[in-house]
Protein backbone atom coordinates (compact mmCIF):
# COMPACT_ATOMS: atom_id res chain seq x y z
CA UNK A 1 0.00 0.00 0.00
CA UNK A 2 1.41 3.52 -0.95
CA UNK A 3 1.35 6.39 1.42
CA UNK A 4 -0.64 8.60 -0.83
CA UNK A 5 -3.32 5.84 -0.84
CA UNK A 6 -2.99 5.85 3.35
CA UNK A 7 -3.25 9.44 3.13
CA UNK A 8 -6.29 9.42 1.03
CA UNK A 9 -8.23 7.41 3.07
CA UNK A 10 -7.28 9.65 6.35
CA UNK A 11 -8.24 12.34 4.35
CA UNK A 12 -11.73 11.00 3.33
CA UNK A 13 -11.56 9.83 7.02
CA UNK A 14 -11.53 12.57 8.15
CA UNK A 15 -13.80 14.16 6.36
CA UNK A 16 -16.53 12.20 6.99
CA UNK A 17 -15.29 12.76 10.98
CA UNK A 18 -16.07 16.24 10.43
CA UNK A 19 -19.43 15.75 8.61
CA UNK A 20 -20.66 13.03 11.36
CA UNK A 21 -18.62 14.57 14.15
CA UNK A 22 -20.15 18.24 13.35
CA UNK A 23 -23.58 17.49 13.55
CA UNK A 24 -26.28 19.03 15.77
CA UNK A 25 -27.56 17.07 18.98
CA UNK A 26 -30.73 15.34 18.87
CA UNK A 27 -32.10 17.40 21.84
CA UNK A 28 -32.21 20.94 21.48
CA UNK A 29 -30.54 23.54 23.43
CA UNK A 30 -33.68 24.88 25.25
CA UNK A 31 -34.80 21.85 26.24
CA UNK A 32 -31.59 20.42 26.80
CA UNK A 33 -31.46 23.35 29.70
CA UNK A 34 -35.15 22.72 31.36
CA UNK A 35 -33.85 19.23 31.53
CA UNK A 36 -30.29 19.86 33.42
CA UNK A 37 -32.51 22.65 35.55
CA UNK A 38 -34.81 20.22 36.91
CA UNK A 39 -32.56 18.00 37.66
CA UNK A 40 -29.79 20.92 39.87
CA UNK A 41 -30.05 20.55 43.55
CA UNK A 42 -30.21 23.85 45.61
CA UNK A 43 -26.37 24.64 45.86
CA UNK A 44 -25.10 25.85 48.92
CA UNK A 45 -21.98 27.74 48.61
CA UNK A 46 -19.30 26.42 51.23
CA UNK A 47 -17.87 28.09 53.35
CA UNK A 48 -14.51 29.04 52.73
CA UNK A 49 -11.80 28.51 55.34
CA UNK A 50 -11.23 32.08 56.61
CA UNK A 51 -14.67 32.32 57.45
CA UNK A 52 -14.93 28.82 59.25
CA UNK A 53 -11.75 30.26 61.21
CA UNK A 54 -13.45 33.22 61.72
CA UNK A 55 -16.48 31.68 63.52
CA UNK A 56 -14.25 29.42 65.35
CA UNK A 57 -12.65 31.97 67.00
CA UNK A 58 -15.62 34.40 67.59
CA UNK A 59 -17.26 31.23 70.07
CA UNK A 60 -13.25 30.19 71.37
CA UNK A 61 -13.55 34.38 72.70
CA UNK A 62 -17.20 33.44 74.03
CA UNK A 63 -16.49 30.72 75.79
CA UNK A 64 -13.14 32.43 76.99
CA UNK A 65 -15.29 35.20 77.86
CA UNK A 66 -17.78 33.25 80.07
CA UNK A 67 -15.18 31.09 82.01
CA UNK A 68 -13.42 33.78 82.88
CA UNK A 69 -16.61 35.47 84.23
CA UNK A 70 -17.58 32.60 86.13
CA UNK A 71 -14.52 32.21 87.70
CA UNK A 72 -13.74 36.20 88.43
CA UNK A 73 -14.59 36.36 92.77
CA UNK A 74 -17.92 37.98 92.53
CA UNK A 75 -18.77 40.01 96.05
CA UNK A 76 -21.19 38.97 97.26
CA UNK A 77 -21.17 40.32 100.73
CA UNK A 78 -20.69 43.56 98.97
CA UNK A 79 -23.59 43.54 97.43
CA UNK A 80 -25.63 41.53 100.09
CA UNK A 81 -24.05 44.15 102.81
CA UNK A 82 -25.09 47.25 100.50
CA UNK A 83 -28.62 45.70 99.93
CA UNK A 84 -28.80 45.08 104.03
CA UNK A 85 -28.46 48.69 104.89
CA UNK A 86 -31.43 50.16 105.67
CA UNK A 87 -33.34 53.34 104.97
CA UNK A 88 -31.34 55.72 106.43
CA UNK A 89 -32.68 58.64 108.26
CA UNK A 90 -31.82 62.10 106.43
CA UNK A 91 -29.32 63.47 108.69
CA UNK A 92 -27.65 59.63 108.53
CA UNK A 93 -24.78 59.23 106.08
CA UNK A 94 -22.62 56.45 105.32
CA UNK A 95 -19.69 55.88 103.83
CA UNK A 96 -17.60 52.76 102.87
CA UNK A 97 -14.37 52.14 104.23
CA UNK A 98 -13.89 49.36 102.29
CA UNK A 99 -16.51 46.62 100.44
CA UNK A 100 -17.66 45.70 104.19
CA UNK A 101 -16.64 48.42 106.35
CA UNK A 102 -19.39 51.29 106.23
CA UNK A 103 -18.68 54.10 108.53
CA UNK A 104 -21.94 56.29 109.32
CA UNK A 105 -22.01 59.55 110.49
CA UNK A 106 -25.16 61.19 111.58
CA UNK A 107 -25.26 64.90 111.51
CA UNK A 108 -26.73 66.74 114.31
CA UNK A 109 -28.12 69.97 114.85
CA UNK A 110 -25.86 72.60 115.78
CA UNK A 111 -25.72 72.81 120.05
CA UNK A 112 -26.52 68.81 120.48
CA UNK A 113 -23.93 67.71 122.94
CA UNK A 114 -21.25 65.87 121.72
CA UNK A 115 -21.01 61.83 122.31
CA UNK A 116 -24.71 60.96 121.27
CA UNK A 117 -24.78 58.21 120.15
CA UNK A 118 -24.16 57.48 116.32
CA UNK B 1 -14.60 33.67 26.74
CA UNK B 2 -16.48 37.55 26.53
CA UNK B 3 -17.76 39.14 29.07
CA UNK B 4 -20.95 38.66 29.15
CA UNK B 5 -20.12 35.30 28.89
CA UNK B 6 -17.81 35.42 32.41
CA UNK B 7 -20.99 37.73 33.87
CA UNK B 8 -23.20 34.38 32.99
CA UNK B 9 -20.53 32.40 34.91
CA UNK B 10 -20.13 34.67 38.07
CA UNK B 11 -23.78 34.94 38.25
CA UNK B 12 -24.28 31.10 38.31
CA UNK B 13 -21.77 30.86 40.77
CA UNK B 14 -24.03 32.87 42.87
CA UNK B 15 -26.74 30.33 42.75
CA UNK B 16 -28.64 31.67 39.88
CA UNK B 17 -30.18 28.59 37.99
CA UNK B 18 -31.25 30.82 35.39
CA UNK B 19 -27.61 32.00 34.42
CA UNK B 20 -26.62 28.39 34.57
CA UNK B 21 -29.69 27.30 32.30
CA UNK B 22 -28.54 30.00 29.44
CA UNK B 23 -24.62 28.36 29.98
CA UNK B 24 -26.02 24.66 29.18
CA UNK B 25 -27.76 26.45 25.99
CA UNK B 26 -24.71 28.32 24.89
CA UNK B 27 -22.43 25.12 25.41
CA UNK B 28 -24.57 22.15 24.98
CA UNK B 29 -24.27 21.58 21.24
CA UNK B 30 -20.65 21.40 21.44
CA UNK B 31 -20.64 19.14 24.99
CA UNK B 32 -22.44 16.49 22.42
CA UNK B 33 -20.65 16.41 19.65
CA UNK B 34 -16.99 15.70 22.00
CA UNK B 35 -19.41 13.42 24.07
CA UNK B 36 -20.70 12.11 20.35
CA UNK B 37 -16.72 11.34 19.60
CA UNK B 38 -16.17 9.63 22.95
CA UNK B 39 -18.65 7.17 23.72
CA UNK B 40 -20.97 7.38 20.57
CA UNK B 41 -24.38 8.57 19.66
CA UNK B 42 -26.43 6.92 22.06
CA UNK B 43 -24.36 7.90 24.97
CA UNK B 44 -23.54 11.19 24.37
CA UNK B 45 -26.60 13.29 25.51
CA UNK B 46 -27.09 11.41 28.56
CA UNK B 47 -23.41 12.13 29.34
CA UNK B 48 -23.86 15.42 28.42
CA UNK B 49 -26.51 16.46 31.12
CA UNK B 50 -25.12 14.03 33.81
CA UNK B 51 -21.78 16.61 33.33
CA UNK B 52 -23.68 19.67 33.08
CA UNK B 53 -24.70 18.80 36.72
CA UNK B 54 -22.06 17.62 37.84
CA UNK B 55 -20.54 21.32 36.95
CA UNK B 56 -23.35 23.27 38.68
CA UNK B 57 -22.59 21.25 42.09
CA UNK B 58 -18.69 22.18 41.73
CA UNK B 59 -19.03 25.41 40.24
CA UNK B 60 -17.70 27.08 43.59
CA UNK B 61 -13.81 24.79 42.63
CA UNK B 62 -13.67 27.38 39.13
CA UNK B 63 -11.07 29.95 40.22
CA UNK B 64 -11.22 31.62 36.85
CA UNK B 65 -14.57 32.16 35.33
CA UNK B 66 -13.21 33.08 32.07
CA UNK B 67 -11.89 29.42 31.67
CA UNK B 68 -15.42 28.03 32.12
CA UNK B 69 -15.73 26.18 28.73
CA UNK B 70 -12.18 24.48 28.97
CA UNK B 71 -12.83 23.27 32.26
CA UNK B 72 -16.35 22.14 31.47
CA UNK B 73 -14.77 20.09 28.90
CA UNK B 74 -13.26 18.28 30.83
CA UNK B 75 -15.67 16.85 33.40
CA UNK B 76 -17.73 16.12 29.96
CA UNK B 77 -14.49 14.25 28.67
CA UNK B 78 -14.07 12.41 32.25
CA UNK B 79 -17.46 11.44 32.60
CA UNK B 80 -17.61 10.11 28.96
CA UNK B 81 -13.95 7.65 30.11
CA UNK B 82 -16.28 6.64 33.31
CA UNK B 83 -19.26 5.24 30.77
CA UNK B 84 -16.59 4.24 28.31
CA UNK B 85 -14.91 1.84 31.33
CA UNK B 86 -18.08 0.77 32.51
CA UNK B 87 -19.05 -0.12 29.25
CA UNK B 88 -16.39 -1.90 28.29
CA UNK B 89 -16.93 -0.54 25.09
CA UNK B 90 -14.81 -1.90 21.95
CA UNK B 91 -16.48 -2.52 18.53
CA UNK B 92 -15.07 -5.96 17.57
CA UNK B 93 -12.84 -5.66 14.50
CA UNK B 94 -14.63 -8.20 12.45
CA UNK B 95 -17.51 -5.67 12.41
CA UNK B 96 -15.79 -3.03 10.53
CA UNK B 97 -16.65 -3.07 6.96
CA UNK B 98 -14.39 -2.74 4.21
CA UNK B 99 -15.12 1.30 2.92
CA UNK B 100 -16.56 1.08 -1.02
CA UNK B 101 -13.99 1.12 -3.18
CA UNK B 102 -16.24 3.18 -5.89
CA UNK B 103 -15.17 6.36 -4.24
CA UNK B 104 -18.64 6.58 -2.24
CA UNK B 105 -17.82 8.48 1.32
CA UNK B 106 -17.23 6.66 4.19
CA UNK B 107 -20.48 6.05 6.24
CA UNK B 108 -21.88 7.24 9.59
CA UNK B 109 -21.34 4.08 10.60
CA UNK B 110 -18.03 3.17 9.59
CA UNK B 111 -16.96 6.69 10.77
CA UNK B 112 -18.28 5.42 14.46
CA UNK B 113 -16.57 1.89 14.26
CA UNK B 114 -13.47 3.03 13.09
CA UNK B 115 -13.31 5.46 15.84
CA UNK B 116 -14.37 2.73 18.40
CA UNK B 117 -10.87 1.56 17.61
CA UNK B 118 -8.90 4.27 19.06
CA UNK B 119 -8.55 4.88 22.66
CA UNK B 120 -10.85 7.32 24.28
CA UNK B 121 -8.40 9.99 24.67
CA UNK B 122 -7.39 9.49 20.74
CA UNK B 123 -10.84 10.12 19.86
CA UNK B 124 -11.09 13.10 21.82
CA UNK B 125 -7.96 14.55 20.78
CA UNK B 126 -9.20 13.81 16.75
CA UNK B 127 -12.58 15.20 17.42
CA UNK B 128 -11.10 18.21 19.06
CA UNK B 129 -8.81 18.87 15.91
CA UNK B 130 -10.69 17.77 13.24
CA UNK B 131 -14.46 18.62 13.83
CA UNK B 132 -13.73 21.31 16.31
CA UNK B 133 -10.17 22.71 14.46
CA UNK B 134 -8.75 23.69 18.34
CA UNK B 135 -5.19 24.43 18.41
CA UNK B 136 -2.94 21.87 20.66
CA UNK B 137 -2.76 24.34 23.41
CA UNK B 138 -7.20 24.88 23.12
CA UNK B 139 -7.18 20.93 23.29
CA UNK B 140 -4.69 20.49 26.07
CA UNK B 141 -6.88 22.53 28.10
CA UNK B 142 -10.19 20.87 27.27
CA UNK B 143 -8.91 17.66 28.22
CA UNK B 144 -6.53 18.13 31.25
CA UNK B 145 -3.35 16.90 29.09
CA UNK B 146 -0.44 18.53 27.73
CA UNK B 147 0.54 19.91 24.35
CA UNK B 148 2.94 17.13 23.71
CA UNK B 149 0.32 14.57 24.48
CA UNK B 150 -2.01 15.61 22.47
CA UNK B 151 0.01 15.54 18.97
CA UNK B 152 1.13 12.01 20.63
CA UNK B 153 -2.40 11.05 20.61
CA UNK B 154 -3.57 12.18 17.32
CA UNK B 155 -0.56 11.16 15.68
CA UNK B 156 -1.17 7.28 17.07
CA UNK B 157 -5.00 8.36 16.38
CA UNK B 158 -4.51 9.32 12.54
CA UNK B 159 -2.05 6.20 12.15
CA UNK B 160 -4.72 3.59 13.22
CA UNK B 161 -7.09 4.74 11.46
CA UNK B 162 -4.80 4.53 8.23
CA UNK B 163 -3.73 1.09 8.96
CA UNK B 164 -7.67 0.00 9.80
CA UNK B 165 -8.39 1.62 6.22
CA UNK B 166 -5.87 0.48 4.17
CA UNK B 167 -6.34 -3.41 5.41
CA UNK B 168 -3.11 -3.56 7.73
CA UNK B 169 -2.77 -5.14 10.79
CA UNK B 170 -4.84 -3.92 13.76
Amino acid sequence: MSSNHGGDVSTRFEDALRGWGGGPPRIDAGTAARRVLARLPERTRPLSWWRMAAAAGAVALLFIGAWYGARSPSPPHVAASRLTVPPLPDNVMVFWLDSETPVYFVLSPLGSEKGDAS
Amino acid sequence: MDDPAVALVISAQGGSKEAFGTLVELHWARLVRLARSVVGELDAEDVAQESLVVAWRKLHELNVPARFPSWLSRIVFRRCLRRARQAGRLVPLETVREPAHDGDPIDRLVVWQLLGRLAPRQRAVLHLTVVEGMTDGEIAGALGITAGSVRAHRKRARNRIATLLTGGAA
